[in-house]
């Protein structure tokens, strides 16, 4: 039962008992009414035989036998009559018709009333007595008799007579096989009609599940034609309803998927913090221009963009500040550019810009335009400001280009180049036949490392030449530093000076400037010469204790006064750690030790610490100084700062003085020093110490 | 006054003694036709000196001494002879066969009966057919041992009557249906006369059925008989017999009259029967006012 369907279940059920009744009744008529045709063959017969015998009590009684046979002929052609023998008394048949079957021992009995006498499978015979029949007679006129009982009738002989049952049989049998067909009939109706009621109630049970199968399968859209009536209809309704909200929730919820799809596809291509497209992105669109480029396209430039000193903003007032500056540089770039260029932000301060269409000077146009507008900029974070520059590397791609690596490799050496050549500048280099230099400046760490270790940075002495009559006395020198790597070209300290900072390496470069410089000082002071050494530090060592405690203790190991050692510290870290670069100029003094600023005028803040910091010196910006021969704004700027410093008692140093007459007017302005080609050429400190200190007269 | 009321007592007195008299009535059952008998006889003697004394079974005429004693039926009468006694009886619903019989069985020391037979006389019978089957002359008849003595009256009676009596004896069952069927052919009908030997109730529808195959009607003796089968019956009913033997009480004196046939008579007609027959019968009425005009007439 539990195998079967509902259609199965619903059609055993109402089969079987109407079956089962079917069966049951159409076999009780049919029975009964094989019994009724008994019975009624048994009264016609007792009927028949009952009349046989009375009327041939006459014939018996006056000996006519013709007349008897007549009577006996006339039953047997009575239908289903077989044979009627009349006997007499002493059981003798005296008139016979048809074909007898009775044993004459059975004709020989007597009988009292008529009955059945024997019956076979194929004849039944009945058998009666003959009797006189008594008249109503007038008993006045009866014998006188002493007894008064009434005799019985007097038998005067027998009538028997046979029935065949062929007729019977053929009745009963054609009654059966009417019932059968009744039933037959009936079943089929019935079979007919519970097959239609199983399929009525199962069709709209089978659809539902039907569709419920299909919703499972993750057919929303599956829904039931609603034209069953009662629990069906609410069911089918219900379903529905149902699955109009599944689809409706689906859809909403497929509706988010994909907004969130589309999101994370978007964020995939995008850089979150500017909304730039990102390195992946770039370098899938560069791959898209270049085989447009390969496939006969126009040429077109790669800007590769390193932000110049991002670092200090990050680091003084925090990630917000970096980011918030990041993206308004992005806004700044974008500004500057075309619809259909690309300006990607491939990671930390590196942008990358794809210049559809723009080759040559164009390209180098735009890169310059790019650089001068990042130099211009300044970031206000709070009440600092901060000037930064841009590296740009130029990478014109044309139909040579193999593939992005190149583009990528060239454009990446070019930015460092620019980087390494000083900064906020434009490199340009071809596609083809670059240098390999990314996975080496992702090593800077271990460069810088393996290079302190094994002694190749080169500390280099900038002299300082006095300009003026009332400076120091002795030999003024800067320290600086260069990075000598084998096979290749040394590396400048402005170059490395990022990287060391970023790898938290500046401060073993500060520890080297500051040991050689004491060890100079030392030196000088043994053979009697008078020496000043300006020392770059980083910003990171203002705030370390281990700085100052590294000086006290040389300066003490030396037995020497700290004045012939000064400091310098970019002037940008007095406005953005003015609190650290104050207690650090303090304690600087305390030991004796003189500060200086480098960078001086560069930022608009430049002139509000002098009194704090109070440096003995101020190493002014390149900006100042670089175009002082036509620029009248440059030099009157640079004749104030001059006052001021002079004001003050603080000598200003220019630096990079690379020609004779830069130097003659820095000289005409007032300026204490200048550095640079034009006034001794850079070389290594200890050959310099040894060549112009110690040998030096006087 | 008193002269008046003293005669009349008187007479009164002298009536009762001089002429009281009790009669019994001995019935065969006390049922049927000897009940009809009884009381008629009863309603008959009213006002006349005859009281019934007792009236029932045999046995109720012990402890009682009647002046005459009515028999009702051939049991009583038996019955009343075998008690024995020396009183006068009048035995009444009787077959002259079985009153003679009794009586020829009791050769009682020369008591004095009679009888009112139920048998019709013979010339009454001839006047019934007569006027019944005006056509028919020939007249057959059964007789046995028993009646054989009767034909002689029934063929004088007949020939006077214009018929002619054709008999057949018959004595025993296996001779009757042949000797029927050898006297139908030649007969108009079958008178049957009372015979215990003939007509009895085994007998009287095979006799029926044979006179109706020969188409010959019965005419009967009994209203029994007619219903039976027969066409026609003459007979006298209890009523009128008891009535005949209520005079024959009133006028016994010392002396008893010899035994007679009824006095009067009644006709039943089964008219399916004549349907059956196809004959066109006068009423029933009809004919006895004939007959009794006939009578009158002779």
């Amino acid at each position: 039962m539990s195998r079967l369907n509902l259609r199965q279940r619903l059609l055993l059920l109402s089969l079987l008992p109407s079956a089962v009744i079917a069966i049951t009744l159409v076999s009780y008529f049919t029975l009964s009414g094989i019994r009724t045709l008994e019975g009624e063959l048994r009264t016609k017969a007792l009927a028949t035989v009952r009349y046989l015998a009375q009327i041939s009590e006459y014939g018996i009684i006056s000996g006519q036998l013709e007349s008897l046979h007549g009577l006996a002929q006339t039953t047997v052609q009575e239908s289903g009559v077989k044979a009627a023998v009349i006997v007499n008394p002493k059981g003798r048949a005296i008139a016979v018709s048809g074909r007898v079957s009775l044993a004459s021992e059975a004709l020989r009995q007597s009988l009292n009333e008529p009955a059945l006498v024997t019956e076979s499978d194929r004849w039944i015979a009945f058998g009666a007595p003959v009797l006189r029949s008594l008249n109503e007679a007038d008993t006045l006129f009866e014998p006188v008799s002493t007894n008064n009982i009434p005799a019985p009738q007097e038998v005067i002989g027998h009538v028997f007579v046979e029935f065949d049952k062929s007729e019977l049989i053929n009745q009963q049998r054609d009654l059966l096989l009417r019932g059968l067909l009744i039933v037959l009939i009936g079943l089929i109706l019935i079979a007919a009609l519970a097959i239609a009621m199983a399929d009525s109630l199962s069709r709209p049970i089978k659809r539902l599940a039907q569709a419920v199968r299909e919703m499972s399968s993750g057919r929303f859209d599956t829904r039931v034609p609603n034209h069953s009536s009662a629990e069906f209809g609410i069911l089918e309704q219900g379903f529905n309803e149902m699955a109009n909200h599944i689809e409706d929730v689906h859809r909403s919820m497929q509706s988010r998927i994909e907004e969130a799809t589309a999101q994370l596809a978007f964020q995939a291509r995008h850089d979150s913090l500017t909304g730039l497209l990102n390195r992946r992105e770039f370098e899938h669109r560069l791959e898209k221009a270049l085989s447009s480029v390969q496939a006969g396209g126009e040429e077109f430039s790669v800007l590769f963009i390193d932000l110049d000193r991002f670092k200090p903003v990050n680091d003084t007032c925090g990630h917000l500040a970096g980011d918030e500056l990041l993206r308004q540089i992005s806004q700044l770039f974008q500004g500057r550019l075309r619809e259909e260029d690309t300006l990607a932000r491939l990671g930390g301060d590196e942008f990358g810009i794809i210049l559809a269409n723009c080759s040559g000077s164009r390209a180098r146009q735009v890169a310059e335009d790019i650089c001068g507008l990042a130099g211009a900029y300044r970031f206000i974070w709070q009440d600092k400001v901060f000037s930064i520059g841009a590296s740009i590397g130029l990478t014109p791609v044309g139909r040579r280009v193999r593939n992005i690596n190149e583009v990528l490799a060239a454009g990446d050496a070019a930015c460092y180049r620019a980087k390494e050549s000083g900064r906020n500048q434009v490199c340009e280099q071809e596609a083809t036949n670059t240098p390999e230099r990314r996975h080496e400046s992702n090593n800077w760490a271990a460069r810088l490392g393996s290079a302190l270790a094994e002694d190749r940075l080169l500390i280099e002495a900038l002299p300082l030449h006095a300009l003026q009559s009332e400076t120091l006395n002795g030999h003024c020198v800067e320290l600086s530093a260069r990075l000598n790597e084998p096979g290749q070209a040394p590396i400048a300290l402005s170059a490395l000076i990022d990287a060391a900072e970023r790898y938290d390496l500046a401060g073993i470069i500060d520890q080297r400037f500051i040991e050689t410089a004491i060890a100079a000082l030392d030196r000088a002071r043994r053979n009697n010469k008078e020496l000043h050494c300006l020392v770059p530090l980083s910003r990171n060592s203002l705030s370390r204790r281990s700085v100052i405690d590294l000086i006290a203790r040389l300066l003490a190991s030396k037995n020497l006064p700290g004045n012939g050692l000064c400091l310098i510290f970019s002037e940008d870290v007095t406005t953005h750690q003015s609190s650290q670069a104050m207690e650090f100029s303090r304690q600087v003094r305390a030991l004796g030790c003189q500060v200086g600023l480098d960078d001086f005028g560069g930022g608009l803040s430049s002139f509000n610490h002098l009194r704090a910091i109070s440096p003995s010196c101020v190493k002014l910006s390149r900006s100042l100084t670089r175009d002082l021969g036509g620029n009248r704004a440059s030099t009157a700027l640079l004749r104030a700062v001059q006052e001021i410093t002079a004001d003050l008692g603080i000598y200003s140093i220019a630096e990079n003085v690379d020609d004779p007459a830069t130097l003659n007017q820095l000289e005409e302005l007032g300026i204490s020093y200048a550095q640079g080609l034009a006034v001794a050429p850079c070389e290594p400190f200890e050959v310099w110490l040894e060549g112009a200190v110690i040998r030096s007269a006087g | 006054m008193l002269l008046v009321l003293r005669l009349l007592l008187v007479f009164l007195l002298a009536a009762s003694t001089a002429r009281a008299a009790s009669v019994a009535l001995v019935l065969s059952e006390n049922s049927g036709p000897y009940a009809e008998f009884a009381s008629t006889y009863r309603d008959a003697l009213e006002g006349s000196h005859w009281k019934i004394g007792s009236q029932g079974g045999s046995d109720s005429l012990a402890g009682s001494s009647p002046d005459l004693i009515i028999a009702v039926g051939s049991n009583a009468f038996r019955q009343v002879l075998n008690l024995g006694g020396s009183t006068p009886v009048v035995a009444t619903l009787i077959p002259r066969q079985a009153y003679e019989k009794l009586l020829a069985e009791n050769p009682g020391r020369g008591r004095r009966t009679t009888a009112i037979y139920l048998d019709q006389p013979a010339s009454r019978q001839a006047a019934f057919l007569r006027h019944l089957l005006p056509g028919k002359k020939r007249v057959g008849m059964l007789v046995s041992s028993e009646t054989r003595a009767a034909v002689g009256q029934f063929r004088q009676a007949f020939a006077t009557a214009g018929l002619t009596l054709d008999s057949e004896d018959s004595d025993t069952e296996q001779t009757l249906l042949p000797t029927l069927n050898s006297l139908l052919p030649r007969v108009n009908l079958l008178l049957a006369i009372p015979d215990t030997q003939i007509y009895r109730r085994e007998n009287i529808k095979a006799i029926l059925v044979t006179t109706y195959r020969y188409q010959r009607p019965v005419v009967a003796f009994s209203a029994a008989f007619v219903n039976a089968g027969a066409l026609a019956a003459l007979y006298s009913t209890p009523a009128q017999i008891a009535r005949q033997a209520a005079e024959l009480t009133q006028s016994f004196s010392a002396t008893l009259p010899p035994p007679m046939p009824p006095s009067q008579f009644a006709v039943v007609i089964n008219s399916n029967v004549a349907q059956a027959l196809d004959l066109n019968i006068q009423d029933e009425a009809a004919i006895r006012r004939a007959m009794l005009a006939d009578k009158e007439a002779r």
